[in-house]
């Protein structure tokens, strides 16, 4: 079992997280403007880098990960990762290693 | 929901398990309503052939030269505006939205709450034209739902050709 904890691809990761997020909604940002520990989802007041993205676009990022990495992400399974590029790379990072299978928190904070 | 119900068994041939809606697996226009709060003008299914709920359904709006819109769309050149297309596709993926076990839509049938509100059309082509006589054909299909929103596929079709394909996300 290998942990994911600062895996090497795990930049990479992000980086295609950020691209793919201006790509599919049509972002007119530089997708290095996203900060990898900003919220990405609602008002969240104040946030420094947050895009405020609402539900439509989780579902397209949800797709766009679906298509890009070759994972199923179930529905509502990893809610709460969808927060910002870092609890999001973590999620690729683990489907990636365990397929599509609901993927145990414990991995995840490895 | 009833357990001693045959209906189950007499589904749609070859599909796989039966739709189980109170034991309907198609539904007459008054059944249709009970799951939809569209009224004239604007109830733009009238019938389901075929209901798997939360996964797919068929159903049918037959057109006429008597519909409302037609007086305006055109007064010389009656056609079904293709919004509406697109709106009875969404209004077949509502019930097949709300009757799907603990449905997050309006949470189950019979249900006077409100469908899921339409929160995108994409991709979304028109074939064909729609006239009155053309019975169309309307099938939707659930590709994914995800923090309660609800991707599905949408066709619509006359003589078995498609007149209307795309895709529709429809919210909670």
């Amino acid at each position: 079992m290998e942990m994911t904890k600062a895996s090497p691809d795990a930049i990479g990761i992000k980086d295609g997280l950020k691209s793919l997020i201006v790509e599919r909604l049509k972002l007119d940002i530089d997708p290095q403007s996203i900060r990898d520990d900003a919220p990405l989802f609602g008002a969240a007041e104040g946030a420094e880098g947050g895009l405020s993205l609402d539900s439509v676009e989780a579902l397209e990022i949800v797709v766009g990960i679906e298509e890009k990495w070759g994972v199923v992400i179930q529905d509502d399974s990893v809610a709460n990762e969808f927060y910002s590029i870092d609890t999001l790379s973590a999620l690729v990072g683990r489907l990636l290693t365990t397929g599509s299978e609901q993927a145990t928190p414990e991995a995840a904070r490895a | 929901m009833r357990d001693d119900a045959p209906a189950a068994a007499v589904g749609p041939a070859a599909e796989g398990p039966a739709a189980d809606v109170g034991g309907e697996s198609s539904l007459d226009v008054r059944g249709v309503m009970r799951h939809l709060p569209h009224r004239y003008p604007m109830l733009l299914v009238d019938r389901i052939e075929a209901l798997e709920p939360g996964v797919s359904a068929q159903g049918v709006k037959c057109v006429t030269a008597n519909e409302p819109f037609m007086a305006g769309h055109f007064p010389d050149f009656p056609i079904m505006p293709g919004v509406l297309i697109v709106d009875a596709l969404a209004q077949l993926a509502g019930v097949m939205l709300r009757t799907r076990a603990g449905g997050t839509v309006a949470g189950g049938p019979r249900s006077d709450e409100r469908p899921g509100v339409l929160a995108a059309i994409q991709r979304m082509r028109f074939f064909r034209p729609v006239l009155p006589g053309d019975r169309l054909e309307l099938r939707v299909r659930l590709v994914k739902t995800f923090g309660g929103v609800h991707q599905v596929q949408a066709e619509a079709r006359v003589g078995g050709e498609t007149a209307a394909a795309g895709e529709l996300l429809l919210a909670s």
